[in-house]
């Protein structure tokens, strides 16, 4: 019985543990400054500001712009 | 707006996202938000924002033109006037109007306004009997790089010469 136990354990240690860490990986959407106050623009000028979507978790990460 | 999506993102990495936005139909202030949709399964949906003071150089005033019902036949006029509303001069390169054949501008040829001066634009229509309904724009040229025409709508309708107008526009 002891020795069931031990093999049970060891098959946890040794076969499911290293597997937990992917199986809880995710991706991560950070975006740094989500706010850009263009301040005054005269009418007629484009206003440009590029944005930077961090991925900071350990799974790819896929995005869509949704239209608006 | 650009970058409407994009690659997969590695983790660690960054994907650059530009937007645009055309500040031409806008004035004062304004906030724009753009929704991304993600698989990060704690933030499915991301806002980014941009928010902006809109500034008018040029101000056309009246910015919609009714000549309301008017005379076939007849000469109607409207007065608009052309504000230069920025901190530097302006030069209006250019006055046209559309339909061409019945609207005549005065002036049409270029000028240059101080900042905060104005100038008054004299818009003439006379209409034929065959046109119910007119529709025109007056289009200002200008030497902004970033606004190189400005327009107004105008329109009319036009009743034959033997019934009365419900509205006096000489």
């Amino acid at each position: 019985m002891l020795r069931i136990s031990r093999l049970i354990f060891a098959a946890f240690f040794f076969v499911l543990l290293p597997l937990l860490p992917s199986a809880f990986a995710a991706p991560r959407a950070a975006i740094e400054n989500p706010l850009f106050d263009a301040g005054d623009i005269p009418q007629g000028k484009k206003i440009s500001h590029d944005f930077f979507l961090k991925n900071t978790g350990d799974k790819e990460l896929t995005f869509k712009i949704t239209p608006c | 707006m650009l970058a409407p999506g994009g690659p997969d993102i590695n983790p660690g990495e960054s994907q650059q996202i530009t937007i645009q936005i055309a500040t031409i139909s806008r004035k004062g202030s304004f906030r724009k938000d753009i929704y991304l949709t993600t698989n990060d399964p704690d933030a499915a949906t991301a806002k980014l924002s941009i928010q902006a003071d809109v500034q008018e150089v040029i101000v056309i005033e009246p910015r919609y033109i009714n000549f309301g019902m008017i005379k076939a036949g007849a000469t109607h006029h409207k007065a608009i006037q052309v504000i230069n509303k920025g901190n530097d001069p302006l030069t209006i390169t250019h006055i046209s109007a559309n339909p061409e054949q019945i609207v005549q501008l005065v002036p049409q040829e270029e000028f240059i306004l101080a900042p905060k001066e104005h100038r008054e634009i004299l818009l003439t229509l006379t209409p034929v009997e065959s046109k119910k309904n007119i529709y025109g724009n007056l289009i200002i040229s200008t030497d902004l790089e970033y606004l190189p025409q400005k327009s107004i709508r105008f329109r009319a309708q036009v009743i034959p010469e033997s019934k009365e107008t419900s509205q006096n526009t000489e």
